[in-house]
């Protein structure tokens, strides 16, 4: 298992080394000079010169390239065009935002998805289970621009029972709202994974060999079934999971909230090339981590994938 | 509960605390909340270049001197008083005694020219550098063939004699802007880049604190020369979306709230008639027709009929919610030489008609398609939809591109579009701020979109920055635009207007023609807020 960990974590070197690549590419691709961009509408050419000297801007592109690998095989992710800081420290004065809205989210989804699921599997074709499907049909379509400013109305301005969004403030009052939010989506998801794993699963010989024995439904659904199900089930929050640290950009302006997502979006925007490209490569990183740790958790519920 | 279980549930209190955090509920009473729209890009002098870091520098730095928000003369700032040569050349400042920075130092005239030397260094790489580009000797300094700026001398602690390159009628005007706010050399060496995270100004508000995308926060500034600030802290609170904005404003979250989401600007008015303010500020909204290509290209009844063919009332009055005025030339209201008796091109469908048939298109045949550029923006893209309609009744096909800001403007300047969507607020309040930028030939290639060149124009313009004579100089500036606007360079279509929301507890508000962030906030108090 340690060397099949090793394996997986050595080859974050390729991926992070592909994403760089591409992402300099691509930023290099768009149009929108990144010296005019920070010298805004009024031009001015001499100073546009000296921006692209001081960011070694006016070198062949693969100079640039080849720097650029150089400073990110050090670890280095140099520093913002626009906020003129380390990449490092803007990317982790959000990430804390980040973490907590996707920890929290993530959190809600799985209880109220993995649930909705067992309930809706147990009850197959009765009218809790319709409604499950129809509930999760309903979380996957609802905009979250729209469920958030309505859960605010009625929250925040009707009820007054939770404040509203505050920039300064990341506590649980306030993150309660945008959390539930962004859980809409993968309740959805997760509900109806959980069912058509777990209907599946009841299907299996061992599952009616248990019930001849006289085992209860819910014994046996919880037991037996659920467990043999979560492969699918982590699968899909595994990815979520690592979807949201890479920002969730619809909430986190709706709720003000100041994550990586808003940070990535606004540097695309103003060509900030070492912020785009340093969090890309940090959240393919993280991206493959996080799949790391779905894979050896499929051992743990599985213990045949761990004698291969 | 067995110990090994309170133990753990213990833990796990303490983890979600640490995580969460809780909320201090310090006394707010006298602390003011204002929106920040996005993250402001950089609170460096060196580097602020947008109106939202501009709200927050202005208040932490300070340089020689000032705009009056009302007046719009030049006011003394850290300089108490100067003289201006005969020839226009050299300027000299006498400083204030006892102006300290936020460390305790006090500011001395070797001050600014570190801080000349400062935002001119390659090293710094300011976006800004031509605040100071008329000093003598800034363009050598700058480009690395100089070591020292040749117009800045400190004749002691407290004169400073600057030279000007040439007589320029805006070289004070310049030295209002951030870039030439005074920085103090040993915090600066000492943090390099990140000085940003650690500002010393000399200014009415002390830096606390900037986290990016969340909140910027001042605390007033005790020994600061102008008196104390009345109020003591200010918290910028960055709320991307202004639907929430304006909730957080009503529900006494916010104590201003400079912008209201477009579509709510009537209901709001209406709503909140006390709290609601609107201004004109030095600004112009327009459509420039690019003159380098077909059809505009030497069109001038073309370039008039459309003109004719636009009801600017109608868009300010039903897009606009009413806030902006109808815009009939380049310079707009508030800024010395606004010309009221230019009648620019009023909504007139049959003129328009006749116009367009004697330039070669009747009814719009033969005219193809024409696309009208436009940065991504609901504002932008309500109003080019309407001019687009409004063409239409002429024949005209109008077809609509929108682009990033970063494309755009790389488009824009490369002349690629022939119809494209342009606006402008003064730098400083002066009609070469507009004119000459935006117009003059030299200017094609960056900011003249509309690649208008006209000889006499550039000739009036030239002529007006030289002229000692500020009428005469007004009125060289108002034959220029004339020119220009009977030439139906742009489709001219408003004059700005700001809005604000203001709380009945802020007192001392003043509205400057710049916009709202010139608003003078370090001269305004609360009264009664949360009594």
């Amino acid at each position: 298992m340690t060397q099949y960990i090793l394996r997986r974590l050595l080859m974050i070197i390729p991926v992070v080394f592909g994403i760089a690549t591409i992402v300099f590419l691509l930023m290099f691709a768009i149009p929108g000079d990144p010296a005019r961009m920070l010298i805004g509408q009024r031009s001015d050419p001499k100073a546009e010169e000296i921006i692209k000297k001081k960011f070694k801007l006016d070198r062949p592109l693969h100079v640039q390239y080849f720097s650029f690998l150089g400073r990110l095989a050090q670890l280095d992710l140099g520093r913002s065009y626009v906020k003129r800081i380390r990449v490092r420290d803007l990317l982790l004065g959000n990430a804390m935002a980040t973490v907590k809205l996707a920890a929290a989210s993530i959190l809600i989804a799985v209880v109220i998805g993995v649930s909705a699921g067992i309930v809706a599997a147990y009850f197959r074709g009765r009218w809790i289970d319709l409604s499950v499907i129809t509930g999760s049909v309903l979380g996957v379509s609802i905009p979250i621009f729209w469920l958030g400013l309505m859960l605010m109305l009625v929250f925040c301005v009707y009820l007054k029972v939770l404040p509203l969004p505050d920039p300064a403030t990341q506590d649980l009052k306030h993150l309660i709202l945008p959390a539930v939010t962004l859980s809409a989506v993968m309740i959805g998801y997760i509900a109806r994974m959980t069912r058509a794993s777990l209907l599946e699963v009841m299907q299996q010989d061992y599952i009616r060999t248990a019930r001849a024995k006289g085992l209860s439904k819910r014994v046996a659904v919880l037991k037996h079934a659920l467990r043999n199900a979560m492969i699918p089930i982590i699968t899909i929050i595994g990815i979520n999971f690592a979807h949201l640290l890479g920002g969730a950009i619809a909430t986190e302006t709706v709720f003000s909230w100041p994550g990586i997502g808003m940070l990535m979006v606004k540097s695309i925007e103003a060509r900030d090339l070492p912020v785009v490209e340093g969090g890309v490569v940090a959240l393919a990183a993280i991206f493959v981590i996080v799949n790391i740790v779905v894979d050896v958790s499929y051992a743990f519920l599985d213990p045949r994938l761990r004698i291969k | 509960m067995n110990l090994r279980r309170s133990g753990k549930f213990l833990v796990a209190a303490v983890l979600i605390s640490a995580v969460f955090g809780c909320n201090d509920e310090a006394d707010r009473s006298n602390t003011l909340a204002y929106r920040f729209m996005s993250d402001p890009p950089s609170l460096d002098p060196a580097h602020s270049t947008d109106t939202t870091s501009g709200t927050a520098t202005a208040l932490i730095f300070d340089g020689l001197v000032e705009l009056d928000p009302v007046t719009l003369q030049m006011v003394p700032a850290v300089a108490e008083s100067w003289e201006i040569s005969d020839d226009k050349l050299v300027y000299t400042f006498h400083l204030r005694k006892g102006v300290k920075f936020h460390n305790g130092r006090e500011v001395k005239a070797d001050d600014f020219r570190y801080t000349f030397e400062r935002t001119l260094s390659p090293e710094t790489a300011s976006e800004r550098t031509w605040v100071l580009e008329y000093v003598k000797g800034a363009d050598e300094f700058r480009s690395g063939s100089a070591k020292t700026i040749e117009g800045v001398e400190v004749l002691d602690d407290y004169t400073l004699k600057l030279t000007a390159k040439e007589p320029y009628p805006l070289f004070l005007q310049y030295l209002y802007m951030d870039a030439a706010n005074v920085v103090p050399r040993e915090v600066t060496e000492k943090w390099g880049d990140d000085f940003v995270d650690h500002l010393v100004g000399c200014g009415p508000y002390r830096f606390v604190r900037w986290k990016r995308y969340a909140v910027v926060e001042l605390e007033a500034f005790d020994d600061y020369y102008g008196g104390r600030p009345k109020m003591d802290r200010i918290e910028f609170k960055v709320i991307p979306y202004t639907d929430i904005a304006l909730l957080k404003y009503e529900e006494g979250e916010l104590d201003m709230l400079p912008e209201i989401p477009s579509g709510r600007v009537t209901d709001t008015r209406k709503r909140l008639p006390e709290e609601f303010k609107s201004w004109p500020i030095l600004g112009t909204y327009y459509l420039a027709f690019n003159n380098e290509k077909e059809p505009f290209k030497g069109n001038l009844k073309l370039r008039q009929a459309l003109n004719y063919a636009v009801d600017k009332e109608a868009i300010c009055r039903v897009i606009m919610e009413g806030v902006p005025t109808p815009a009939k030339g380049v310079l707009p209201p508030g800024i010395p030489g606004y010309n009221p008796n230019l009648k620019g091109y009023p909504y007139n469908l049959d003129l328009a008609r006749k116009l367009l048939a004697e330039a070669g298109y009747p009814n719009g045949r033969g005219l193809g398609k024409i696309e009208l550029w436009y940065n991504t923006d609901v504002g932008h893209g309500r109003i080019c939809i309407e001019v687009q309609n409004q063409l239409k009744r002429l024949g005209i096909d109008v077809r609509l591109k929108n682009f990033d800001w970063g494309s755009y403007l790389e488009a824009c300047k490369s002349g690629e579009p022939i119809f494209m969507r342009g606006a402008w607020l003064a730098d400083v309040p002066d009609p070469e701020n507009f004119l000459h930028v935006l117009l003059h030939s030299e200017k094609i290639g960056t900011d003249n979109y509309s690649r208008y060149s006209n000889k006499q124009f550039d000739e009036l313009v030239e002529k007006a920055r030289s002229e000692p004579d500020p009428q005469k100089r007004i009125a060289l500036y108002q034959e220029a635009e004339e020119i220009a606007v009977a030439e139906a360079t742009w489709l001219f279509i408003y004059h700005y207007r700001d809005v604000l929301l203001c709380k009945p507890h802020v007192k001392g508000l003043v509205l400057p023609v710049q916009g709202d962030f010139r608003i003078p906030l370090e001269r305004m108090w609360l009264e009664g807020k949360g009594g």
